[in-house]
């Protein structure tokens, strides 16, 4: 029951982070304070729900695989951050798309 | 439980459609690139509530091959072939002779 | 309730799917198209999720986000490169009206307005017309899972659609194999790479991932394969894995990439056809048919073929990637 409760809560805050996310993606004026928005909101998110679901978890193994994606997502996202960053600060931000 | 889950799921998928505006509007395509990267963790995020939901646990398998490929993505954007190498120089700072390339482009 | 929020859900997914497809098609900006055929991937892995096919899922899951993204992206800008390349050679004159910028151009021209509407709305509605009132006359089939079901004993695994590409179905495994082989010879017959040097990446991050993602990928890889004999998983979704990886470190290349030696490249890639084919023929001698197993060997058998295969899979999913033989093999 206790545990319950918890996961709802802890998802329920996850949705916040990805909600906060996107409406950053949608609002911010320029890819420099998107990135910033969303990489750490949407890494933050998905952390809270695994927290939540780790709750729910049947064994230590499941509990593993679930730390597992939580920390590949956050090195991707750092990555990726980094990288279109690089690439938008030597290149321009308004690159020719063609 | 299960209706919860669905519901964050459902929440999230509108997430991912709403953030389509970013890729359909860009201007950038560091923009666009973004707007994928956001939508690669959230379809982890959607996996694992779906894998509660319908009680398949191989579900966590393709969340997880998802979380492990979401970066080869953005590195191909960041290291494609013809790309001058990053030079550390900042774009607004540049003389015009390394900008007519980019204009040539255009 | 919970029904109810799955058919929301589905409409949902549905909607998007048709929605980004169409816009996918209809972007006059290929980069644009690029990332929403990446986000059409992610939300067709949901939608096998859904219709209950976690193992095309997991497929799509290590194809779309592994490597057809990445080999569109690469193949746009060498296409930007071709077309700078050429403008910058004849600075005054023309384009060549043959040549990639032509390409581009027409890659890029806005779709004919209206002229083909009407064309297109009558042919969508005769086909779709048909398919209706294909459905609607399709009598409630249970399919195959009764039969499948009824001879998993003699399959040597536990996961019935193992037991089918595998075993009852190995002839169309074993075809494919081939045809992902024949992709590659092609693609070599095209053109050869000479080398590719080391592009090191400033700053600490890339390096980094690098050392995390590769190994934690092998290592997923292999578990994926051991995961096939009893839920879903498999040799094609762990070579697409694994050839994901050699894919990253082909883009990264923290350091020179070596020729790959001739000899055991050339096992290597024809390893998961070769072992099938040797396997399958024995069986024509002792036994159980072209391509059949005795049913106590089925397990082993089955799980060399599958390494074999994973092998092959992802050596030639990066040959595929670089695209042209390596340079030291021609004399």
């Amino acid at each position: 029951m206790i545990a319950n409760t918890l996961t709802v809560i802890l998802i329920l805050a996850g949705l916040v982070f990805f909600a906060a996310g996107t409406a950053g993606l949608l609002r911010f004026p320029d890819v420099y304070s998107r990135l910033h928005a969303l990489t750490k909101a949407d890494n933050v998110g998905l952390g809270l729900v695994i927290l939540g679901l780790m709750l729910q978890a049947a064994g230590p193994a499941d509990i593993l695989k679930l730390l597992l994606i939580w920390v590949l997502v956050l090195a991707a996202g750092t990555t990726a951050a980094h990288m279109v960053a690089q690439r938008t600060w030597t290149h321009g931000e308004f690159e020719s798309d063609r | 439980m299960i209706t919860f889950y669905l519901m964050a799921a459902l929440f999230l998928l509108a997430t991912i459609l709403l953030g389509l505006i970013r890729v359909l509007r860009g201007p950038g395509s560091g923009d666009r690139m973004l707007a994928a990267q956001l939508f690669g963790t959230t379809g982890v995020t959607i996996l694992l509530l779906l894998s509660m939901t319908l009680e398949t646990p191989a579900l966590v398998d393709v969340a997880l091959v998802f979380a492990l490929l979401a970066v080869v993505a953005a590195v191909a954007f960041v290291r494609q072939h013809g790309l001058p190498e990053p030079s550390g120089t900042p774009v607004h700072q540049r003389k015009n002779d390394q900008k007519t390339e980019s204009d040539d482009d255009r | 309730m919970s029904n109810l929020l799955l058919v929301i859900f589905d409409l949902v997914l549905l909607a998007g799917l048709l929605g980004v497809a169409w816009r996918c098609l209809a972007s006059t900006d290929l980069f644009r198209a690029v990332v929403l055929f990446i986000t059409f991937g992610l939300l067709l892995a949901l939608a096998w999720v859904r219709l209950e096919a976690p193992d095309i899922a997991l497929a799509e899951a290590a194809i779309g986000a592994g490597i057809t993204g990445a080999l569109l992206l690469v193949t746009l800008e060498r296409l930007r490169s071709i077309a700078v390349e050429r403008r910058r050679g004849r600075p005054d004159q023309p384009p060549d009206p043959a040549g990639a910028d032509a390409l581009l151009h027409a890659l890029h021209d806005p779709p004919p307005p209206r002229r083909t509407f009407v064309p297109a709305l009558s042919f969508a509605l005769v086909v779709g017309g048909l398919m209706v009132t294909a459905l609607w006359h399709q009598p409630d089939a249970v399919g195959l899972e009764p039969v499948v079901d009824e001879h998993m004993g003699v399959s040597g695994v536990d996961h019935p659609i193992t037991a089918v590409l595998l075993n009852f179905r190995a002839y169309d495994t074993f075809l494919e194999l081939a045809i992902v082989l024949i992709a590659l010879l092609g693609a070599w017959s095209l053109g050869r790479y000479d080398r590719l040097p080391a592009r090191p990446a400033p700053g600490p991050i890339l390096p980094g991932t690098l050392r995390l993602l590769v190994p934690v990928a092998i290592v997923t890889g292999v578990y994926i394969l051991w995961a096939g004999s009893h839920a879903p998983g498999g040799a094609f979704q762990a070579g697409a894995i694994l050839g994901a990886a050699g894919i990253l470190l082909v883009l990264a290349r923290p350091r020179d990439l070596p020729m790959a030696p001739s000899t055991p490249l050339r096992l290597g890639l024809t390893a998961g056809v070769g072992l099938f084919l040797a396997i399958g023929i024995v069986g024509l001698f002792i036994g159980p048919g072209l391509l059949g197993y005795p049913p106590e060997w089925a397990y082993p058998l089955i799980i060399v073929i599958e390494i074999a295969a994973t092998l092959s899979i992802a050596l030639t999913l990066v040959a595929l990637f670089i695209a042209g033989r390596p340079a030291g093999d021609d004399h």
